[in-house]
C-alpha cells in the first residue's frame, strides 16, 4: 500500500516524513498553530479525495472539516508507523465511505449498465502535448462526476488513492475479487463516457 | 501491468486535484477543536505560547480562578477563626457553623449600626453596648465550652439562640435610637 501511494504521491517522501514528524508532536501538545500548518498542508488533496468519493462540495466540506476534528483528537494514537498524510487519508476515505452510507444509495449496481462494450485498448493512444494534457485530466475528471456511485468509488481509491484491491475490500466491505470486476467495469464506463464526450 | 489510462492518472495526479476547501473551513475547525481540548490540558500552559487571543483567555481564566479560590480562602478564614479551632465534627460545621457565621456577621454590623450613636449621646450608647457585651460574654463562654463538651449539639444550639438574641435586641436598641431621632427632628420641626 505505501509502495503504491508513493508512486501516486510525492508528498509522502522522507523529507516530508521528518517536516511533518515534528508538526505532529506539537500537535499532540495541542499547539493549534502546527494543527493549521497541517491542514494547510493536506486540506486540499484530502478535499479532493473527498469530492471524488462523494461528488458533492457541501457534503465533502462536512466530512473533510470531522476528519480534520477527529484526526486532531485522535493524534495521540497516531505512532509516525505511517505518514501523517496516509494515516489521514484513512480516516478521510473511512468517513466518506461512511457518509456515503448514510445517503443509503447501494453501492454495488452494475447490472443496469449495458452500454456498449469498448476496450481499453481504445483508450486514445496518441501522446499529448501540455494543452491536451490539460484537456485530458479534465475530461477525466468530467466523466468520473458521471460515474455511478459504486463505479466511481472503486476507480477513486483504485486509481486515484492508491489502495490495491484486498484494502479497498476492506473498506467497503466487499471481496476483494468484487473489488477487481468493479473497478474493470468502472474503468470500461469511464472510458465510454470520454469516448462520448470526444465525438 | 499499468494499462494508459493508470499511467497518465499516476503521471498527471497532482492536476487532478483541482478543487479546493472554503477558507472558512479551518475556522470551524478550530472552533471544534478547541472545544474538544480537555481543560487540563490548557491550563498546563502549552497553548498560552502563542496567540492574543489565547493570552486573553488565559489571563481572564487565572484571574477568575484566583478569585474564586480567594473567596473561598476568605469563607472558610471566617469558620476557622471562630469554628475551626474548635474542632467541631464535620456534620456540625455544615449544619450550625454556616448558621453561626451568617448571625455573627450579622451582629458585627448592627454593632457598627449602634456605634454612630456614640458620639451624638454616649450615655445612651454605653448602655446599649453594655446589654449586648453581656450576651457577648455568654456567647463566648458558651463557645469556650464547646471543645470538652462531649454533646455540643446542646450547645450550639444555644449559641445560635444567644445570637438571635443579640440581633433582636439590637434591633431593638436601633429602633429605640430611630424613634428618638424622630421625635427630635418633630421637635426641630415643631420650633421653626
Amino acid at each position: 500500500m505505501f509502495e503504491t501511494i508513493k508512486q501516486h504521491n510525492p508528498l509522502t517522501n522522507t523529507v516530508f516524513i521528518n517536516k511533518h514528524a515534528d508538526l505532529v508532536e506539537q500537535c499532540k501538545r495541542g499547539e493549534s498553530k502546527a494543527q493549521y500548518e497541517l491542514y494547510k498542508h493536506y486540506s486540499k488533496a484530502m478535499f479532493n479525495v473527498c469530492m471524488r468519493i462523494l461528488n458533492h462540495v457541501g457534503e465533502a466540506e462536512d466530512v473533510l472539516q470531522d476528519s480534520f476534528i477527529d484526526a486532531f483528537a485522535k493524534i495521540g494514537d497516531f505512532r509516525q508507523q505511517a505518514t501523517f498524510g496516509v494515516w489521514l487519508k484513512q480516516i478521510v476515505v473511512n468517513k466518506a465511505i461512511n457518509h456515503l452510507r448514510s445517503r443509503k444509495v447501494e453501492l454495488v449496481n452494475i447490472d443496469s449498465f449495458g452500454g456498449e462494450e469498448y476496450d481499453i485498448a481504445d483508450y486514445a493512444e496518441d501522446s499529448y502535448s501540455e494543452e491536451n494534457t490539460k484537456l485530458e485530466v479534465e475530461r477525466l475528471r468530467r466523466a468520473m462526476e458521471q460515474l455511478p456511485e459504486g463505479f466511481r468509488v472503486v476507480l477513486s481509491l483504485y486509481l486515484f488513492e492508491g489502495y490495491d484491491h484486498e484494502e479497498i475490500g476492506n473498506i467497503l466491505g466487499i471481496s476483494e475479487t468484487t473489488s477487481r470486476t468493479q473497478y474493470m467495469r468502472a474503468k470500461k464506463r469511464l472510458l465510454e463516457i470520454v469516448n462520448r464526450q470526444m465525438f | 501491468m499499468k494499462d494508459r489510462l493508470e499511467r497518465f492518472v499516476r503521471d498527471n495526479r497532482e492536476d487532478f486535484d483541482s478543487f479546493e476547501p472554503s477558507k472558512a473551513l479551518w475556522k470551524k475547525i478550530e472552533v471544534e477543536v478547541a472545544k474538544q481540548q480537555p481543560a487540563g490540558k490548557r491550563l498546563n500552559g502549552k497553548t498560552v505560547r502563542f496567540g492574543g487571543m489565547r493570552w486573553g483567555i488565559a489571563i481572564a481564566a487565572s484571574i477568575g480562578i484566583l478569585l474564586t479560590v480567594g473567596y473561598g480562602i476568605v469563607m472558610y478564614s471566617q469558620i476557622p477563626d471562630d469554628f475551626a479551632s474548635l474542632n467541631l465534627p464535620r456534620a456540625y460545621e455544615k449544619t450550625y457553623g454556616k448558621e453561626l457565621v451568617q448571625f455573627t456577621s450579622l451582629v458585627e454590623q448592627k454593632r457598627e449600626e449602634l456605634k454612630a450613636l456614640e458620639s451624638a449621646d454616649p450615655q445612651l450608647y454605653h448602655q446599649f453596648d453594655a446589654e449586648i457585651q453581656a450576651l457577648e460574654k455568654n456567647y463566648q463562654s458558651l463557645k469556650n465550652d464547646l471543645p470538652q463538651n462531649p454533646n455540643p449539639e446542646d450547645l450550639l444550639k444555644a449559641m445560635v439562640q444567644n445570637l438571635t438574641m443579640q440581633i433582636d435586641l439590637l434591633n431593638q436598641q436601633l429602633q429605640i435610637i430611630q424613634k428618638i431621632k424622630e421625635v427630635k427632628n418633630g421637635k426641630i420641626k415643631t420650633m421653626v
